[in-house]
């Protein structure tokens, strides 16, 4: 059960026709949700609503290269600079992951978000799962998948309309009431592709020592 | 463009809910914007908090008309309230 279940709020029956009406729409725009990679699973039963979304970039690799002798290079750099050129490789992306939205209580309280396997249904560890960049053009690209909830200790997404994101303490004064009649699941959705699948681009870069690093580029899309 | 006197269809997506909008191309995409938010009682807020999207998820400027953006007969767009996030700056 998740650390920020709490005793029921809301009429259940009043949360129950909101979780229908957010479904629906859902339903109602599946077109645009498969042009995204982003699959609603199943027939969803309150108040657990569960979405595949699926990456497109694919992986992109580090490779050294030498420099020729007679490169122009920034000054200071010392002959023989090793410098990295990228190449993509098409066949690869990132994991796909299972979106897990609770609406229960809503919306008196945000929808929950969690991340699991699509195949196993377990929690994804927060060192095996992509990364979700924002970017904007003043604060440029910053990670809003962190590890570790004060409440949950799960890895949860930053952003408004996020239960974890409106219950964390760091947050508490900007309170999901001031968004629910502006925010909406299939919001959330979008939000959510842009940050997981559209703006983030993994890069394998090779560590001295044979070591490889999954670094996270951001398409700087704002 | 399939235009009829300067008039395009735009159907603006909120919230998940299509509101078809009709648009003079060389009026600013503002003003359909506006008009599609008050036909969707989101009245709230400023129209400057809101943001549009195409379908490849490019953030469009309000103030340039739907010729200048190449929009064309029915292009979906997507309004949503400019998200806001928490989290760490890259290093």
């Amino acid at each position: 059960m998740s650390g920020l279940a709490a005793l029921t709020r809301v009429d259940p029956e009043v949360s129950r026709l909101k979780f229908e009406r957010e479904v629906k729409r859902l339903a109602d725009q599946r077109a645009d949700l498969h042009r995204r990679g982003i699959f609603l699973l199943g027939t969803p039963t309150y108040p657990i609503v569960e979405l595949i979304f699926v990456p497109r970039h694919p992986l992109q690799v580090a490779v050294p290269t030498k420099t020729p002798n007679n490169a122009a290079l920034p000054p200071g750099s010392p002959q023989g600079t090793i410098t990295m050129a990228v190449i993509t490789v098409p066949s690869i992306a990132a994991q796909a992951f299972k979106a897990r939205f609770d609406l229960s209580d809503y919306d008196l309280r945000a929808p929950s978000l969690e991340f699991r396997d699509p195949w196993t249904d377990a929690l994804l560890p927060y060192g095996t799962m992509l990364r979700a960049l924002e970017y904007e053009k003043d604060r440029q690209a910053h990670h809003v998948l962190l590890g570790d909830h004060p409440t949950t200790h799960q890895p949860f997404l930053c952003m408004r309309g996020i239960r974890e994101y409106h219950e964390h303490p760091q947050h508490s004064g900007d309170d999901w009431l001031l968004y629910r009649n502006d925010m909406s699941l299939f919001s959330m959705v979008m939000s959510l592709w842009r940050v997981s699948i559209d703006i983030p681009i993994p890069v394998l870069v090779p560590q001295p020592g044979g070591a490889l690093q999954v670094q996270w580029n951001a398409i700087k899309k704002d | 463009m399939a235009e009829k006197n300067n008039k395009i269809k735009i159907i603006f997506i909120i919230n998940g809910q299509d509101y078809p909008i009709e648009s003079n191309v060389n009026a600013p995409l503002m003003e359909a914007v506006q008009r599609a938010l008050a036909e969707s009682d989101n009245k709230g807020r400023p129209p400057d908090e809101w943001e549009v999207r195409d379908a490849s998820g490019v953030l469009l400027e309000k103030n340039r008309t739907p010729k200048d953006l190449g929009l064309h007969e029915a292009v979906r767009l997507f309004i949503s309230l400019r998200v806001g996030a928490g989290g760490v700056d890259q290093s």
